[in-house]
C-alpha cells in the first residue's frame, strides 16, 4: 500500500495532520510581513530589501524600547542621541538584539533615519567573511553605499561589520577613518545606533564607545553579576548615558503568586 | 529592603522549585517510613496516693495541717521517682522487678529504654499516675508495678535507717543480757549442785546461805536487765514496723496497674512526627533557598542593580524570544 502524503492527497488525513501543525505553527509564531517589517503580534522587524530576515521582535521587546523612547523624550523631545551605542559587560548579554529592536522601533515609530552600525568585530561567528562592513570602509576604502544594506523599511539601514583581523582590530578602533565614516554615516542619517562589543572582553570596547554621544549598557537578567555592571561602569566612567537596559527579563515567580504579591 | 529579600528569594525558589523540595520531599518520605515502622505500643498505668500524712491519719484528720506550698505531694513524688529512675541502682532495681534483668544483660533491652518507657505524671495535689508504654502489654504491667513497689522500698529504706539501727545495737546488748543471765543461772545451779540442801531441822551454814543469797541477787539482776533489754528490742522492733506501716499507708496504691488489650492510638503520635520531620524538611529547603540567594548576585531586580550602581534602568526587555 502506498504511504499518503499531503501532496498525493491533498483532503487526506495527514493533509489534515500537516495543516493542523501549521496552524498550531502560525498561533505560536506571528507572522512577519515581509513588505513592510511588521509582524502581525504587534512586533517588528528589519527585513533585507532583497526578503531576507535580518532580525525579529516579538511585541513584547517592542514596547519595552518604546517606553525606553518615551521616557527618554519626556522632556526633550531631541534628547535620544545621535549616536547611541549599545554595550554590555559581558558577551553574549544580547547587545546587537537591542541596538537592533531598537532602531527598528525608532525607525518605525518616529519616522526619522535610522542606521545601525554593527561594530562588533569580535563577534566571529555572526559576522559573514563574505559580506562587506564597517571594516572595509575603514581598512580597504570601500565607500559606506557599498556596504549599507537597505531594509523594507524605508528609513531603516544597517551596516554590517564585516571582518578584521584579530591583530588587527585595536588598530581599527582607533582608526581615524572609522570617525569619518562614521561622520558621514551621520550626514545621511538622523541617528546611528553603535553595535559594540562587550567592556569586559576587550578595551576596544571603551575606545570605540568615545564615536557616541551617549552609551546604554545591556545587562542579561539572571546572567550578569551587580559587580560585573560596576565595572563595566568604571570602564565607561565620564561618557554620557542613558542608563541600563535590563535584557531577557524573566521572573520564575507564578503570575499568581506575583498578583498577590501585587508585583 | 525586606520586601526586595523576599522576591528575590522567591525568584530563587520558583526557578528550581523542583530541587529546592527535594529535601522536604525527602524528609516527609523518612516521616511515612518512620511512622510506618514504629512498633505498636501498649500502655499500663497505675495510680497510688502520695500524701506526707498516713491514710488512717489523713481520714481521722490528725496530722494533715501542712503548710502552704506550690508544690504538691504528688509533683514532689513525680521529680523524686524521675530522678531516681535517672540513676543506674535504681533503674536496675526496676528491671529487676519487672523480671527483664536477662534481657538488660543481654542487650535485648536498655536501662535508656527502660528509662524512656517510664512517665509518671501527677493526677491531683496527692495523686500520682506511673505508666509505661512498651511493646508488649505484660511488660508494661510489670514495668509499672515495680517501679511503684521500688520506689516504696526505696523510701522506706530511708526511713527505717533509724530504727533498724537502733534495733541492730539493742539485738547485740539483748544477746549480751542473755549470756550475762545464762552465766549467773549457771552458778546459782552448780552452787546449789555443789552444796546440796541439810538434812530436815538443820539449817545452812551461815556463809553458804550468804553465797547463795549472792548468786540468786545476781540472777535476778540479771534477769532484770534481760527483760529491760528485751522491751526496749521489741520497742524498736515495734517502731520499725509502725515505720513501715506508715509509709506504706502513705504511699498506697490506688488503682493497680493493669495489662493492657488494646494498642495506643497512634494519630497524636503520627501527626507529630510527621509535623517535625515537614518543619525539618521545610527549614532544610529554606536554607537551601537562602544560601543560593545569597550566593546569586545576578541581577534580578531593577531596584537593586539601580541602587547598586546609582543607575537609572531604561527599559526592561522581557525574554520574548
Amino acid at each position: 500500500m502506498a504511504r499518503q502524503t499531503p501532496n498525493s492527497e491533498p483532503g487526506g488525513k495527514a493533509a489534515k495532520r500537516s495543516s493542523g501543525r501549521r496552524n498550531r505553527g502560525a498561533r505560536r509564531r506571528p507572522a512577519t510581513d515581509l513588505t513592510t517589517g511588521v509582524r502581525s503580534d504587534g512586533g517588528l522587524a528589519i527585513v533585507e530589501l532583497g526578503g531576507q530576515l535580518l532580525h525579529t521582535a516579538p511585541a513584547g521587546v517592542t514596547s519595552s524600547l518604546r517606553y525606553l523612547l518615551t521616557r527618554l523624550q519626556l522632556n526633550d523631545p531631541d534628547a535620544i542621541p545621535r549616536r547611541l551605542a549599545i554595550t554590555s559587560a559581558l558577551h553574549g548579554e544580547g547587545v546587537s538584539y537591542i541596538a537592533r529592536s531598537l532602531a527598528a522601533v525608532m525607525a518605525h515609530d518616529l519616522e526619522q533615519m535610522v542606521c545601525v552600525v554593527d561594530m562588533n568585530w569580535w563577534s566571529g561567528g555572526r559576522n559573514d567573511p563574505t559580506t562587506l562592513g564597517m571594516a572595509d570602509v575603514v581598512l580597504r576604502g570601500h565607500a559606506p553605499d557599498e556596504v549599507l544594506v537597505e531594509t523594507v523599511t524605508d528609513n531603516l539601514w544597517f551596516m554590517p561589520a564585516g571582518t578584521v583581523e584579530l591583530a588587527g582590530r585595536p588598530a581599527v578602533a582607533k582608526d581615524p577613518r572609522l570617525a569619518s565614516a562614521l561622520d558621514e554615516l551621520e550626514q545621511r542619517f538622523d541617528h546611528l545606533i553603535l553595535d559594540l562589543p562587550a567592556v569586559l572582553a576587550t578595551s576596544d570596547a571603551i575606545a570605540l564607545a568615545r564615536f557616541a554621544d551617549a552609551y546604554a549598557l545591556v545587562v542579561r537578567y539572571g546572567v550578569t553579576t551587580q559587580a560585573q555592571v560596576t565595572s563595566a561602569l568604571d570602564e565607561l566612567a565620564g561618557m554620557p548615558t542613558i542608563g541600563l537596559i535590563v535584557n531577557r527579563s524573566e521572573s520564575s515567580i507564578p503570575s499568581v503568586v506575583r498578583r498577590l504579591l501585587g508585583i | 529592603m525586606t520586601f526586595s529579600i523576599v522576591i528575590r528569594l522567591l525568584e530563587t525558589f520558583f526557578r528550581r522549585w523542583y530541587f529546592y523540595l527535594v529535601p522536604l520531599v525527602a524528609l516527609v518520605g523518612l516521616g511515612l517510613s518512620n511512622v510506618a515502622s514504629t512498633p505498636t505500643e501498649f500502655k499500663s498505668t497505675g495510680v497510688i496516693k502520695t500524701s506526707n500524712a498516713s491514710l488512717l491519719a489523713e481520714l481521722t484528720d490528725v496530722g494533715t495541717g501542712t503548710p502552704f506550698s506550690f508544690e504538691t505531694a504528688s509533683s514532689l513524688t513525680s521529680s523524686k521517682i524521675a530522678s531516681l529512675m535517672g540513676t543506674d541502682a535504681f533503674a536496675r532495681k526496676v528491671a529487676a522487678g519487672a523480671g527483664v534483668t536477662q534481657a538488660l544483660e543481654t542487650g535485648a533491652i536498655t536501662l535508656g529504654a527502660i528509662r524512656g518507657a517510664i512517665v509518671t505524671f501527677p493526677v491531683g495535689d496527692d495523686l500520682l499516675a506511673v505508666s509505661a508504654t512498651t511493646i508488649e502489654p505484660e511488660l508494661s504491667r510489670r514495668l509499672v508495678e515495680s517501679t511503684i513497689k521500688t520506689y516504696r522500698d526505696e523510701v522506706i529504706e530511708v526511713e527505717l535507717t533509724q530504727a533498724q539501727t537502733a534495733e541492730e545495737v539493742l539485738e547485740g546488748r539483748l544477746n549480751r543480757r542473755k549470756a550475762e543471765l545464762d552465766s549467773a543461772r549457771s552458778e546459782l545451779r552448780d552452787y546449789v549442785r555443789d552444796h546440796p540442801e541439810p538434812p530436815t531441822g538443820s539449817e545452812r551454814p551461815f556463809d553458804e546461805q550468804t553465797a547463795m543469797d549472792e548468786l540468786a541477787s545476781a540472777v535476778e539482776r540479771a534477769d532484770t536487765q534481760y527483760v529491760e533489754t528485751l522491751n526496749q528490742y521489741e520497742a524498736a522492733q515495734l517502731a520499725a514496723e509502725q515505720t513501715r506501716a506508715e509509709v506504706e499507708g502513705r504511699i498506697a496504691v490506688v488503682d493497680p496497674p493493669q495489662t493492657p488489650l488494646f494498642a495506643e492510638p497512634q494519630r497524636r503520635a503520627t501527626i507529630l512526627k510527621m509535623g517535625l520531620f515537614t518543619i525539618l524538611g521545610s527549614l532544610v529547603s529554606i536554607t537551601l533557598v537562602a544560601v543560593a540567594t545569597a550566593l546569586d548576585h545576578t541581577v534580578r531586580r531593577e531596584a537593586d542593580i539601580e541602587a547598586q550602581v546609582g543607575l537609572a534602568v531604561v527599559a526592561t526587555v522581557p525574554n520574548a524570544r
